[in-house]
């Protein structure tokens, strides 16, 4: 027998080796889902998340903060690595009070005219914490709208000035309206007004209510609980504290401060009739006057957290690609006024404990298989999603990976309830591919499948990557009487129906990450419903 | 000059004749319906609610068409009246926030409260005959009592006369309550043929404070605000009946919510609802 040499078994060793990869790699083995993702190991999850001693997972809490802890140990223990170093991606947010050091003054000719807040002037919410005092200019509706051939900023320079703008929209009433009729354009929200007084310069916005649009020029801004008698001081939402940055003074301004500024109601009526008539910019610089104000927002910054773990991929240059799989870890909390007795805690069995467990099983079944997968795969728990979908809106933002290399994300929410072969697919109308990959896959599942075909979206962490076009698909297996209620509890789940859908998100997981292939997203439509 | 003179002097003596005249005419206004005999009023309102939350305006805007029935149950030798009342249809329709919605609330017609008030109107006793409680639908029927059965004065006016009512009214809502305080101001403004009636003319305005607290879906819901109303009502004094209604009404409210959400909602709802007698 002839020797080979020792290059030829290297080069042999290479082919094999390489054999092998290909092999792995479009032949993802799936025969280990069934025997890695349980129903057991599904409920040892839900139960632990949960349990009473978790209080419902309150968003910002300690109970939630001991569920990113007992998520990331079992990482951890299953060898599942960090991102960067950390499980976690900090989601700072915010919830604001008024002080009691407001300001608003309007300076006419050296003389200054002192305002009372709530019944002339009322910070607005999203208003900046800061003092300014400078000339004013108004700004007819604050709008600069190309599309519509319309431009308040068109004569004047509101560089370092207040401007005072009107709310909503011109011509409102008018069917035959440029900006789209009767129909909301995005201009009508104060941000973007705000956004665009920033982009010409602006330093302070006052904003007053139209005399001929509403039936009074009232103050109202925005609802502090120390502004009134009976609104608690928790009943000011969270907010993600990035809508908040680079802000201006904002404050929502009553009669008393339109005649101070304007001379009469019906001087600001008579702006408004002309732009109403033919959309004229009627902005102006007004002669000899400044105003002061300050809004004294007081801010408290918690610091909620995503949980993350990840698997890079075998390939060198797919593995660069992401597949995300994710859920939110939270709840709602629990009744803070209740009897002795009564059971208070909205456990959250349901949701999302299963999503959040199916997310960990999966986590699990990856990294006990021997080929793993050629791209990376991120499993991401959100935090806030019962808030307004804080934490993942917060990644998308802030990508701890770029979202043009993320090639799908699958979100599961609520997967434990109703009939045991439903199973709910929203995003079929906009993830063809997805959809298709997961019709293929649940031959091994064998769900009923109920495919919304629909412009519906789903209120659900999936939101914010389809926003930012990424293929997405959500798993749910729907609504049910103990929705958001204390009956939500771990024995009220379907934990083989939880570990069925865990499995097909599995198979459908290892498909897309030893593809090569990206997939296909039919864009967001502007005015798509979140369906919150 | 002196033609000048002699014509306002003419004029002026006219203006007195007709105003003493007027005032001459005095009603004594009362609520006349007839024991065993059931009234009917259609009822349409339509509503205008603008919310804000997070610096974006939301508008949603609500026709609703009912029929009101009132059955005479009683009527004492004062003149109070007995009566139970229900919707025999409600329809609404609600457009806006991304929705499109018509609803036939067959849940809220055909239930029925029983409500006791005077010869003027003014509700002394609302016990419920069954279920009226609002569930997830908007309507109150609680506050519905004294609808059609504007305050009239307790003494005889004249046309030009004032009288005022300063009410509060409680309507029950999801385990809680909402308290209505109102100062309205009525004034007799004139006669006026209404179809085959021959009615007085009551116009009023006034001011309305709104707080509320009440349960819903295991949230604690707060609610305050205040506005304006304001309108006109046709009233044939022969028959005791409202013949046709007109209100308009704005209020400013604010509902927050605490427990599994946090959240202000400002709003302004705009309000205007016809009555008509149905005969």
């Amino acid at each position: 027998m002839k020797k080979l040499p020792v290059s030829s078994i290297y080069i042999f060793f290479v082919f094999l080796s390489s054999v092998i990869a290909g092999c792995s790699g479009t032949q993802f083995s799936s025969g280990n889902g069934k025997k890695l993702i349980t129903a057991d190991f599904l409920y040892k999850q839900i139960s632990y998340l949960a349990s009473d001693s978790m209080k419902g997972r309150n968003t910002p809490s300690p109970q939630l903060d001991s569920a990113a802890a007992y998520i990331v140990r079992n990482f951890r223990d299953w060898g599942i690595q960090p991102w960067d170093g950390s499980y976690f991606q900090e989601v700072p947010i915010c919830t604001d009070q008024l002080g009691d050091t407001n300001e608003l003054a309007v300076i006419r000719n050296g003389a200054s005219f002192e305002l009372t807040i709530k019944s002339d002037y009322v910070p607005y919410d999203f208003s900046s914490g800061t003092s300014v005092t400078a000339a004013v200019v108004f700004a007819g509706y604050g709008i600069t709208a190309p599309e519509y051939n319309y431009d308040d900023y068109k004569w004047i320079d509101a560089k370092g000035k207040i401007v005072v703008i009107f709310r909503n929209e011109p011509q409102k009433d008018d069917s035959l309206s440029v900006f789209k009729g009767k129909e909301d354009t995005k201009y009508i929200s104060l941000k973007e007004k705000m956004k665009n007084a920033i982009q010409h310069g602006a330093a302070g916005m006052l904003v007053v209510n139209g005399p001929m649009q509403y039936s009074s020029v009232k103050a109202r801004g925005f609802p502090w609980p120390s502004l009134s008698k009976v609104i608690p001081k928790d009943a000011v939402p969270l907010h993600l504290c990035i809508d908040n940055e680079d802000q201006i003074p904002a404050i929502h301004i009553g009669e008393e401060t339109v005649k101070l500024l304007f001379g009469s109601v019906d001087s600001l009526r008579h702006l408004e009739a002309r732009i109403e008539k033919d959309l004229s910019c009627v902005s102006y610089d007004l002669p000899d006057t400044k105003v002061s104000m300050h809004a004294n927002i007081l801010t408290t910054v918690y610091n909620a957290k995503n949980v993350v773990g990840y698997i890079q991929g075998t390939d060198p240059v797919l593995s660069k690609q992401l597949v995300i799989i994710g859920a939110h870890y939270d709840h709602v909390g629990y009744k803070k006024e209740h009897k002795a007795g009564e059971d208070y805690i909205f456990n959250g069995a349901d949701d999302n404990a299963s999503g959040t467990s199916g997310v960990m099983s999966v986590a699990y079944a990856f990294s006990r298989i021997k080929e793993k997968p050629r791209r990376s795969i991120m499993f991401i728990l959100f935090a806030g999603e019962e808030k307004g979908l804080f934490g993942s809106r917060y990644y998308t933002t802030h990508p701890l990976h770029p979202l043009a290399s993320t090639v799908a994300m699958l979100n599961l929410d609520m997967i434990s309830r109703n009939s045991p072969d439903s199973l709910y697919l929203e995003g079929a109308k906009q993830s063809p591919d997805i959809t298709n990959i997961i019709r293929k896959e649940n031959k091994k599942t064998k769900f009923t499948l109920i495919v919304k075909n629909s412009d519906f979206i789903g209120g659900s962490d999936h939101y914010y990557f389809y926003k930012h076009n990424v293929p997405f698909m959500f798993y749910f297996t729907g609504l049910h009487k103990d929705y958001h209620q204390v009956g939500d509890s771990p024995d009220k789940v379907d934990c083989n129906k939880a570990a069925r859908v865990s499995r097909l998100v599995f198979y459908t997981a290892g498909k897309i990450s030893n593809e090569e292939i990206r997939y296909s997203i039919i864009p967001i439509e502007s005015d798509a419903p979140i369906g919150q | 000059m002196k033609t000048k003179s002699v014509m306002m002097i003419v004029a002026l003596v006219l203006v007195m004749i007709n105003v003493q005249v007027r005032a001459q005419e005095k009603f004594k206004l009362g609520y006349k319906m007839e024991k065993g005999k059931t009234y009917r009023y259609g009822q349409t309102n339509i509503i205008e609610t603008t919310q804000e939350m997070g610096g974006q305006e939301m508008k949603m805007n609500t026709d609703a068409h009912s029929i009101l029935k009132y059955d005479i149950e009683s009527v004492s030798a004062e003149g109070t009246m007995s009566l139970v009342y229900s919707y025999e249809e409600v329809k609404f329709h609600m457009k806006g926030m991304g929705r499109d919605t018509t609803m036939d609330m067959k849940d809220t017609a055909n239930k029925l409260v029983r409500a006791q008030l005077t010869i003027i109107g003014k509700l002394i006793k609302e016990p419920s005959k069954d279920t009226a409680k609002t569930g997830k639908s908007s309507l109150s029927m609680g506050s519905l009592a004294t609808v059609n059965f504007t305050r009239l004065p307790d003494h005889e006016v004249g046309i030009g006369e004032k009288w005022s009512r300063v009410s509060t009214d409680t309507t029950d809502m999801g385990e809680g309550q909402i308290v209505y305080k109102k100062n309205i101001e009525y004034i007799l403004t004139g006669k006026e043929t209404k179809g085959t009636h021959e009615c007085v003319k009551i116009e009023y305005k006034g001011t309305m404070e709104i707080t509320g607290k009440m349960k819903q879906m295991g949230m604690d819901l707060v609610m305050e605000g205040n506005g304006d109303m304001s309108g006109t009502v046709w009233f044939d004094p022969v028959l005791g009946l409202m013949i046709d209604g007109l209100d308009n009404n704005t209020v400013d409210i604010t509902m927050a919510l605490t427990g599994q959400q946090q959240m202000t909602i400002p709003m302004t709802q705009k309000m205007t609802t016809t009555q008509s007698l149905r005969e």
